[in-house]
């Protein structure tokens, strides 16, 4: 997947979010090698500093961990990683919850459309199957 | 550590024409920098000046603690703007002269390139597109193992498909003991790769900074800012 | 590193020139074969009226094209090797030559070495073209008679001021040709190369100018030095107890000889030395 930077924001910033969704998603499971930095700065199309800078703030938060000469891992600490999950998709529903006011949505008509939404998606579903 | 490159009230003149300004410029190692004005701001002749092609008029310029000579000529590679492989030779020799002269010369990436690019090694430079030209030249300067790399233009004139294929290999070939200078006009594409930009203008430095700091504390794209420092 | 640059140096302008040559010596045995035919016939009283005349019409204007050939080719050669050295150094190519890791003195003298090799393969070329066409059993004798002659003067048979005066003759060709001529040549690309636009009128400027302006003032010198003088004043007394003078050409050869060689060899080195500054002082490339 292209990482699709923004040119407004700095670079190291974006590239920490990316590879933390990448953690919480599962994309990198806890405990497992992250690529060399030159092959995520390559994939990025980002320069190699940028990357390194981006990894290193990662590694202060504990979000990564470095092993002397055998590169840099995901923390094993579940915890951590299911906080952050929680954080991002709480960040996510407070997002939404506003955006929804601004329409001009209360809470409850907000959770009936989602209902609805929901059972959409299931009778779509149910008719790929028939 | 000393700076790759360091300017010290560097005027260069032609005739009653200033190119460049009393400018005082100090790079340091492992960074890739770009060099970014509009056409005429003296870009060119700052890089032509540390390779040794012009000779100042006032002023100094050092390149690794050296004026440009013998010994930082070993040490720097340049790709010029304007093509200059017209001669007699073929790829292959073209390589062997560069093996011959330069010592940090990787003749194993070099063929390598070429065959990612489906350059055939036997043909005649003479009778090679524009653009296929300008791809061989960027495969002799970055199959050298450098201390300076510097690119005046290299993504100009250039399909976008081969623009992301110079762009990869800069990034590729990129040696954290290395410095990359690219000069150019285009910073969009470019912005996403560099560590500092200088903004040059008629001759005179306008800004340095990193691309990060102008990000997050201007708020903008190095773009948007060259074009509000730089409105005609 | 000078070996290599000579290796590419030489690369670049061999193959038209040995063309070239090998287009000249192939001429030349065409004639040679064309003689033989017509000497054969001859011996053998073949010949009529009208095919006497054809080849001696033919025999004129081959020739004529051989002569045209050997100036055309001296000059071609010369001119095609400066045209690439200057394009070497001054055009877009000197982005790649003036990059490289090597002192500008070792890039001119490359070059010089090339110009020199190829200028001493010209002219054997040339030499061993026109023998080709004039050695024959009757010419022969007269050959080796002016060689044997020459030999004499060399090895001191005729005397030692003239054996002197050959070797200094001959040094000093060697030296105009080879290294007066050339560091002038390249001098005059240097010097072209300093004019903003128009450098190669620039160098052709440079080039005749200087050659007229040095042999002027040259020739000036041999009359203002005594002792240099190329016409000698000798003052007798006649039988009658007048004072005779005669004035007559000759008479310091190997005064003037010496002062032309050494005149040569100096500045051979100053324009050597004044391409070496301006390359690597005064250097602007477009």
């Amino acid at each position: 997947m292209s990482w699709n930077l923004n040119s407004e924001r700095p670079i190291y910033a974006q590239l920490m979010e990316r590879i933390t969704l990448d953690i919480i998603s599962g994309i990198y499971p806890p405990g497992s090698k992250l690529p060399s930095v030159r092959d995520l700065a390559q994939d990025a199309g980002v320069n190699p500093n940028t990357m390194q800078k981006a990894l290193s703030e990662l590694e202060r938060t504990g979000l990564l961990f470095s092993q002397r000469t055998s590169g840099r891992f995901v923390t094993e600490e579940l915890t951590m990683i299911e906080k952050i999950k929680t954080e991002l998709a709480s960040e996510q529903v407070r997002e939404f919850l506003e955006k929804m006011r601004n329409i001009g949505f209360d809470k409850e008509t907000t959770l009936q459309l989602i209902q609805q939404a929901d059972e959409e998606e299931k009778e779509t579903k149910k008719e790929d199957y028939t | 550590m000393k700076p790759i490159l360091e300017c010290q009230n560097l005027t260069k003149r032609y005739g009653t024409k200033t190119a460049l300004d009393s400018l005082n410029l100090s790079l340091e190692r492992g960074k890739i920098i770009g060099l970014l004005g509009p056409n005429g701001s003296g870009k060119t002749t700052l890089i032509k000046l540390l390779n040794g092609l012009l000779t100042p008029s006032e002023g100094r310029i050092f390149v690794d603690g050296r004026t440009p000579g013998v010994e930082t000529k070993k040490i720097v590679s340049y790709l010029p703007e304007r093509t200059y492989l017209n001669s007699w030779m073929k790829v292959c020799d073209i390589i062997d002269y560069f093996r011959d002269f330069y010592e940090d010369f990787d003749k194993s990436r070099a063929y390598d390139m070429l065959q990612k690019l489906n350059i055939n090694p036997s043909d005649q430079l003479r009778s090679m597109s524009k653009g296929t030209k300008e791809k061989v030249q960027l495969i002799l300067v970055m199959s050298r193992r450098a201390s300076l790399y510097c690119l005046d233009e290299p993504i100009a004139g250039v399909d976008p498909a081969t623009r992301d294929y110079i762009l990869s290999t800069i990034l590729n070939n990129y040696d954290e003991n290395a410095t990359i200078l690219i000069s150019t006009h285009l910073i969009s594409d470019v912005e996403n790769i560099l560590d500092d930009v200088v903004f040059i203008q008629n001759g005179r430095i306008r800004l340095t900074d990193s691309v990060e700091n102008i990000r997050f504390q201007q708020g903008k794209s190095v773009d948007t800012l060259f074009r509000e420092v730089f409105k005609c | 590193m000078l070996k290599k640059l000579f290796k590419y140096d030489w690369k670049s302008v061999s193959l038209l020139l040995f063309i070239l040559h090998g287009i000249l010596l192939f001429y030349t045995l065409i004639g040679r074969i064309g003689i033989s035919i017509a000497m054969s016939q001859s011996a053998s009283h073949v010949i009529t009226e009208d095919s006497a005349q054809v080849f001696g019409i033919v025999g004129m204007l081959y020739v004529l094209g051989f002569v045209l050939f050997i100036f055309a080719i001296m000059i071609a050669t010369f001119v095609y090797l400066a045209a690439r050295m200057q394009k070497s150094l001054f055009s877009d190519e000197g982005y790649l030559t003036h990059t490289l890791p090597v002192s500008p003195g070792k890039l001119l003298f490359s070059k010089i070495l090339v110009f020199c090799t190829w200028s001493v393969l010209d002219i054997l070329c040339v030499t061993l073209s026109i023998l080709i066409l004039v050695t024959y059993k009757d010419t022969l004798s007269w050959m080796v008679n002016d060689l044997k002659s020459l030999l004499d003067v060399l090895s001191g048979f005729t005397g030692i001021e003239e054996q002197t005066l050959m070797i200094l003759t001959i040094l000093d060709a060697l030296v105009q040709f080879f290294a007066y001529y050339t560091t002038l040549l390249f001098f005059a690309l240097c010097l072209g190369s300093l004019f903003k636009t128009h450098k190669v009128l620039g160098a052709i400027v440079s080039f005749f100018g200087i050659n007229i302006g040095l042999s002027v003032i040259r020739t000036l010198l041999c009359f203002l030095i005594p002792g240099l003088n190329p016409f000698t004043t000798m003052v007798s007394s006649g039988t009658d107890g007048s004072v005779i003078t005669q004035t007559s050409l000759g008479g310091n050869e190997l005064a003037l000889m010496g002062f032309s060689l050494a005149w040569d060899l100096v500045f051979a080195v100053l324009f050597f030395l004044g391409s070496r500054y301006i390359l690597s002082k005064k250097l602007n490339l477009e």
